[in-house]
């Protein structure tokens, strides 16, 4: 047998066991129990004080100081289902590192008790500082709307129907972005109580290319580092690329 | 029937799956024996499980050719690493596998559609629910249902006010009979909290939020027993095993996180 073209062997070594990493921007679940995400964002986590939790005897017992605060809430989408109960000044956050890009984002939370407080916030991108390019999903009396600002420049939806607490929300935005022509727009569907809500209409187009500031994070219940939600209780918070309907994106892990 | 794969079905890549073996199986654990002479052996203290292998057969039926190499391409990028999988007839509940195999066999090589075999380990055979159970613990017996495996839960202890002096965490079987102790040695102070580890056999020890290292470590406190491992064997039917917290003084209060297994 000829040599003239040997195949080269070379084993591909692995010095770690494999991990599980989804193909998503980011994914967090509340069901694994941990803060960090599956795509292996390491989160920070500060919450001052003891609180109360409820478990799945449905009693409150005490949660630990600045321990998170693993919630069984009694029904999402008519069943139980784990998930990490904040209050105003309580926020995850986790570092993000992409740039602006065609995606869908997909959070699953509940907005316990009465309705959004105005101004508060859901989920973000974003530095500490709410200032530059961000991302942010917030409430407003009944209303939980969506912004994506590039520079000064600020494309907006609201939800397309009101929340009322204690509602299962599967909050769906898709922010569509031309690289080429460095114009961006976002749209919002989603279901609420298992009831899927059709897409909204698409915001006004946007320009810009100035990427998220540095030192910028995805995070939930708050915008930047304020602007928290009295009582909310979040399930998941997924990022896919490309553009997804709520049964594609549900369907990732 | 499908299969999902973090959380996707198969069947969104491929026709259709034809066969799933060995994921319905229960696991078994061995136990080792020990040797008498002129007598029937022992069992001994040790326990082997074998990782189970899961074998998917899928009917991969693209339109043409080229077709299929694009179709084996999507497929590959969705099986590869550490995958979690569940079937449609139980989706409650998902194992972490691992792709060992992959044989295709091909009907007539012009022909596009193909037979792929997919082969999968898990190395910890048991299945595990999809939603943790969440529990609080105080000095009065917590029940805590438990699958057909043992599942190693995370704990955590708080400290109070008075502190809560050298912390216990004990686990009964349906009689009532005390089965594991875990005996920790320190002292909690109100914003102190300890963190077990059951799956890592490791313990974190927080102070006014802050992690602690070294000799002052949640694993400097430990002094005797096993990490709680909630074992069916402790219950009946699933049912009857509790968890409870005990300490020299104070009153020590926790919470109890674990997802149930099945074999």
């Amino acid at each position: 047998m000829s040599n003239a073209f040997p195949i080269p062997s070379r084993a591909v070594r692995r010095v770690a066991a494999p991990v599980l990493q989804p193909p998503a921007l980011f994914s967090w679940h509340a069901r694994f129990g941990s803060l960090n995400a599956t795509t292996g964002h390491l989160a920070t986590f500060p919450r001052a004080s003891t609180t109360n939790t409820l478990d799945d005897t449905g009693a409150l017992v005490p949660v630990g100081y600045q321990m998170p605060r693993w919630y069984k809430y009694p029904s999402w989408n008519g069943a139980p289902s784990l998930g990490l109960y904040c209050g105003t000044s309580d926020s995850v956050s986790w570092p993000q590192q992409f740039s602006l890009t065609t995606a869908t984002m997909l959070c699953e939370f509940v907005n316990d008790g009465t309705a959004a407080t105005p101004a508060a916030g859901f989920f973000y991108i974003g530095n500490d500082a709410f200032t530059g390019t961000r991302f942010a999903v917030f409430g407003g009396s009944n209303q939980i709307s969506t912004e994506l600002w590039i520079g000064a420049n600020v494309a907006y939806r609201p939800y397309g129907v009101n929340i009322v607490g204690t509602a299962s929300v599967q909050y769906l935005v898709q922010v569509s972005y031309d690289s080429g022509t460095n114009l961006s727009r976002i749209r919002v569907g989603g279901a609420v109580d298992g009831t899927p809500l059709a897409f909204g209409a698409w915001s006004t187009t946007i320009s810009g290319a100035a990427a998220f500031p540095a030192g910028s994070g995805i995070r939930i219940n708050q915008l930047g580092t304020s602007y928290g939600n009295g009582s909310s209780w979040f399930r998941r918070l997924s990022i896919y690329p490309g553009l997804l309907t709520l049964d594609e994106a549900t369907a990732r892990l | 029937m499908s299969v999902y794969l973090d959380d996707r079905l198969l069947t969104e890549t491929v026709r259709d799956v034809m066969t799933v073996d060995g994921a319905l199986a229960p696991a078994v654990e061995v136990r080792a024996t020990q040797p008498l002479a002129n007598a029937a052996g022992v069992l001994g203290t040790g326990v082997t499980v074998a990782p189970r292998t899961i074998t998917v057969g899928l009917d991969v039926w693209p339109d043409t050719l080229p077709d299929r190499v694009t179709a084996m391409d999507t497929l590959k990028r969705r099986i590869g690493g550490l995958r979690l999988f569940r079937m449609t007839d139980a989706p409650t509940r998902e194992m972490y596998v691992v792709l060992a195999g992959v044989r295709v066999e091909f009907y007539h090589i012009s022909i596009p559609r193909c037979f792929v075999e997919l082969q999968f380990t898990a190395v910890n055979p048991a299945k595990q629910d999809r939603e943790p159970l969440l529990y609080g613990l105080s000095t009065s017996r917590a029940a805590v249902p438990v699958g057909t495996w043992p599942s190693a839960p995370t704990i955590w202890i708080n400290g109070a006010s008075p502190s809560v002096v050298n912390p216990v965490v004990i686990v009964r079987n349906a009689s009532g009979t005390e089965t594991q102790r875990l005996t920790l040695t320190g002292t909690l102070a109100t914003n102190d909290v300890l963190v077990i580890d059951g799956a890592a056999q490791n313990i974190e020890r927080y102070v006014t939020g802050v992690l602690q290292t070294g000799t002052a470590s949640g694993n400097a406190w430990l002094t005797s027993g096993v990490f709680p491992l909630l074992d069916p064997a402790d219950a009946i039917d699933g049912t009857g095993l509790t968890v409870e917290l005990s300490a020299t003084s104070g009153t020590p209060t926790g919470l109890i996180l674990y997802k149930r297994a099945w074999a």
